[in-house]
């Protein structure tokens, strides 16, 4: 199992493969685009999908939807792809519902309830603004996508969501502010009374630490905090008198900027513990959707700890792993079990916390389970959580205004008003009718405000009205083909955002995304309610 | 797709409509190079945009590990060959005789085979192959016949992230031209490896670099023999133990073994399927094709970049390189292949030299033997000062003129 799992797990670790393994997956629409996306979630192992959509297999199918063939023609579409998806992967189980999709029912409520996300291709405006109602309040996150010829465009919906960002960070070696164990072991060593070969195996995390003490001494105490004050620290170090070309004390140089400023926690990890959650928690825990309600447990204790003065004092949890340096193998053994030793004190703290917590009156009556691993976990990674949440969209009454209005609006905008059309009109946009054109600008009309006023920071208005007049062109063009790159491209797109919205590792697209397959390009699109 | 043959492009002014466009999609003869990740999915998006004459190349067997991402194998495939593989399954799922399977090495085919196609997709994992086709498209170019030159898109993904090029041999920036942009292979000091391990990884490259050839003489480490792995693993782990190093783990040594680059599905499908997108615009016209790099990162959000690489105008392989080297007269003729070795312009791995006689062959056996006493040689008893030597590398197609000067 985890053999055949083996690259991607290198990627987002066994915690992130087991929440793969525990997902299902809800999608809509069943042809090229759902099967393209869900090929490359039942690769990976998910633990099951179900698809939905109402059609038959027909000969457009063939032309385009890798997962139907000849023999299938005049077939339950949904059947067929659920059928060769399920090839893919034997641990995988897949699901259909032959049905119709013009309006949500309560039987597709009762299959999204049982989802971990759910992903709609190709739908029309009035159910995924449904979906997504619906989804909101269940905390169920929904990605919304289309793909119209050469052009895809996604949105993702989700009211609350914390990660794992795998962003890089520098290390958390407290050397401005050593704690007790690593000042005394780098108090222990006297660089004058050892030999040459070995104060050049001496770490420089211990060099550091004696020159900041003599910069604090010669500085009224204080550590350098401008940049200035960092370079003249960094001098410091190369002025020393067994600064002489060896590695060690060249990688104290080289780090001595970056680790002489006073510590600071990361402003993200601030806004999880300054989030009203962790009041909520411990005041109503039952207003916190129950799936959450671990990472809020963990998070409140998280605050304690670091308000504590005999405990955090104003940071985080130690991360207890330090970069490689040049050292020898015992000095460099002992500083590695000296930040190890210190972070587990530091999980022991938080995990009592957090018992302390679940046997609270509240908290007890929800069931709520964690582990020392758990808490070790989430320490460890507590330095980048993230955690995002937003208002609910009311996607119905809503008119976009851009603050720029370039390209990548301009085909978010036009796709919008094309999934309109064929809402109204059960078809695409084409030159078939010489009226489409101006119905499918005033519908952009009414999609964005930005379309009466086309003017942007970077482009005159003459430039931005000739790309208005050119994506228009396009989508006519298209008229709503489901060109088979497009769609097989942006299903990649859409399972790595949902791979990494249910893995909870690496940050997902915040709001929504165009492709444009015309210049091979990726646009963001912030498309937040706030912008009204 | 009818539709976009028969209508103009608003980004593409020279785009004439063409009904009969989807007929020369039909004929063109694309290869495609890799049948792995992203040859699988290359594969079948080619078929799905209309090609019928396609070709595929890959000298690989399918491992439990593809199983992840390469759409086109089952658990049952393991074992077989990927090229056959795959174009059996497109075929029978399509009904229809679309591709055509190599199961070669890809130097084992010649220009004339090369020269057939119109166009070329790779979806490669190695540095190496990519400069060998390169190399080889580039020398195919003939001035008098456009038709000598094949436009070859060059995919190639590494985690969350990847890229898309379009190489238009001799016109733009070739696999060389950007050679200082590709990556290395992270690697350890020996002196660390064998004094100061500090790392797991120390002593997985201590236990396989080091100790395997003392233990195992004349057999050669076979990252996917897992008795190997095994015993590399076994013999990390003891190191590690009497050093108080913790984290050593099979997967680890694998890793590092391997070196190991993750790979996943979605991303491969982001990149072939964008390949595939350059290899239908190039071919009819319908909108402008990529000019000619776009790297996407998909980790942090969605971050894409569209730039034009340069031509360079001194590359080894499309420009005309003078590389001079510096060294001493008395190093021998084994150091200045050291020196050529690790030489950032010219990067090669198996240089054979020749002045006006043979200096040092790598192959034939018999000629390898013959030169061999030249390696013991100094510089100054072969040639003189400032003399061109031509050097070749089985990873280039043409060979480089090195003019060596002495220091002394």
């Amino acid at each position: 199992m985890s053999q055949r799992y083996d690259r991607q797990i290198r990627l987002w670790n066994l915690s992130g493969q087991q929440e793969l393994a525990n997902a299902k997956v809800g999608v809509f629409g069943s042809s090229a685009l759902g099967s393209e996306t869900l090929k490359n979630l039942v690769l990976p192992g998910i633990k099951e999908f179900v698809l939905l959509d109402h059609r038959i297999v027909s000969d457009v199918d063939l032309l385009s939807n890798f997962y139907v063939s000849k023999n299938n023609l005049g077939q339950s579409l949904s059947h067929t792809v659920t059928q060769l998806l399920c090839e893919l992967n034997p641990q995988v189980a897949g699901n259909y519902l032959q049905t119709d999709l013009s309006k949500l029912s309560q039987e597709h409520k009762n299959i999204i309830e049982t989802c971990t996300i759910v992903i709609l291709c190709n739908q029309i405006p009035t159910l995924v603004n449904d979906i997504v109602d619906f989804c909101w309040d269940l905390g169920i996150p929904v990605i919304s996508c289309s793909v119209n010829g050469f052009i895809g465009s996604t949105s993702t919906f989700i009211s609350e969501h914390f990660i794992e960002s795998h962003e890089d960070q520098i290390e958390d070696l407290r050397i401005s502010e050593p704690f007790n164990e690593i000042e005394e072991y780098s108090d222990g060593i006297d660089l004058d009374e050892l030999d040459p070969t070995d104060r050049a195996h001496i770490p420089y995390i211990v060099i550091l630490i004696k020159k900041l003490k003599e910069y604090k001494k010669m500085n009224g105490g204080k550590l350098p905090s401008t940049f200035k004050e960092k370079r003249e620290f960094k001098n410091l170090v190369e002025a020393d008198k067994y600064c002489t070309g060896e590695e060690n004390f060249m990688e104290a140089v080289e780090n001595a900027i970056r680790y002489s400023g006073e510590y600071t926690m990361p402003t993200r990890v601030l806004q999880v513990l300054n989030s009203s959650n962790c009041e909520l928690v411990v005041s109503n825990p039952d207003k916190i959707q129950f799936k959450n309600l671990a990472f809020w447990v963990m998070a409140r204790a998280l605050r304690d700890f670091v308000h504590c003065s005999t405990e955090g004092n104003g940071k985080l949890p130690l991360t207890g792993t330090i970069p490689d340096m040049k050292a020898d193998t015992k000095r460099f053994i002992e500083i590695q079990k000296i930040y190890k030793n210190k972070a587990n004190q530091d999980i022991e703290k938080v995990y009592n916390r957090v018992q302390d917590l679940l046997k609270s009156n509240l908290l007890k009556s929800t069931f709520c389970k964690l582990t020392r691993q758990d808490v070790e976990t989430f320490c460890h990674n507590s330095h980048r959580l993230l955690f995002s949440s937003s208002s609910k969209p009311q996607l119905s009454t809503r008119k976009l205004t851009f603050p720029t209005f370039e390209l990548g609006e301009i085909m978010y905008t036009a796709n919008l008003a094309a999934q309109t059309f064929n809402q109204t009109y059960g078809r695409f946009p084409s030159n078939s009718d010489i009226n489409d054109k101006s119905i499918l600008e005033n519908l952009c009309q009414q999609v964005c405000t930005n379309w009466n006023n086309p003017q942007s920071d970077q482009n005159d208005q003459d430039s931005t009205e000739t790309l208005m007049k050119n994506v228009i062109a396009e989508f006519i063009r298209s008229n709503g083909a489901e060109l088979h790159t497009t769609c097989a491209l942006f299903g990649g797109l859409v399972a790595q955002e949902a791979i990494k919205l249910i893995t909870r590792h690496y940050l997902p697209v915040e709001n929504s995304l165009v492709y444009d397959g015309i210049n091979s390009a990726f646009y963001s699109i912030n498309d937040k309610e706030e912008l009204l | 797709m009818n539709s976009f043959y028969t209508q103009p492009s608003a980004f593409e002014p020279d785009f004439v409509p063409d009904a009969n466009l989807s007929d020369r999609v039909a004929e063109t003869k694309v290869l495609v190079i890799g049948a792995g990740g992203l040859g699988c999915e290359i594969l079948k998006n080619l078929v799905l945009s209309g090609f019928e004459q396609i070709h595929v190349i890959d000298m690989d067997t399918i491992d439990v590990t593809n199983l992840n991402r390469q759409s086109l194998f089952r658990d049952a495939d393991v074992g077989k060959p990927k090229a056959q593989v795959a174009a059996e399954f497109v075929n029978t799922r399509v009904s229809k005789n679309v591709i055509t399977a190599h199961y070669n090495r890809i130097q084992d085919k010649d220009e004339e085979f090369y020269r057939q196609f119109e166009i070329v997709v790779c979806g490669l994992d190695s540095l190496d192959a990519r400069r060998w086709v390169s190399a080889m498209f580039v020398n195919m170019v003939d001035e008098s016949d456009p038709s000598s030159l094949k436009p070859i898109i060059d995919g190639g993904t590494e985690g969350f992230k990847g890229q898309v090029r379009v190489i238009l041999p001799t016109l733009n920036a070739c696999h060389e031209c950007a050679s200082s942009m590709h990556s290395k292979k992270v690697t350890y000091p020996i002196c660390t490896i064998a004094n100061t391990p500090r790392l797991p990884e120390h002593c997985i490259e201590w236990a396989s670099v080091v100790q395997w050839p003392k233990v195992h003489e004349g057999l050669k480490l076979d990252a996917d023999n897992i008795e190997h792995m095994q015993w590399v693993y076994s013999t990390a782990l003891k190191r590690a133990d009497e050093h108080g190093i913790s984290g050593i783990t099979l997967s680890l040594a694998q890793g590092v073994v391997k070196n190991i680059i993750p790979a996943i599905a979605s991303t491969n499908a982001i990149i072939s399927a964008s390949c595939v997108n350059e290899a239908l615009k190039i071919v009819t016209g319908c909108h402008p094709y990529l000019n000619n790099y776009m790297l996407y990162v998909g980790d942090s959000s969605v971050y894409s970049h569209t730039f034009e690489l340069e031509k360079k105008e001194d590359c080894l392989v499309c420009g005309n390189a003078k590389v001079t080297i510096e060294v001493s007269k008395t190093i021998t003729l084994e150091e200045l292949i050291e020196e050529i070795k690790i030489n950032n312009s010219l990067q090669l791995k198996k240089p054979s030299l020749r002045t006006d006689k043979n200096l040092y062959m790598q192959a034939p056996p018999f000629l390898e033997v013959k030169s061999r006493p030249n390696l013991k040689k100094q510089l100054y008893e072969l040639f003189e000062s400032n003399s061109t030597l031509t050097v070749t590398d089985p990873s280039l197609m043409t060979s480089v003129s090195l003019t060596v000067t002495f220091t002394d």
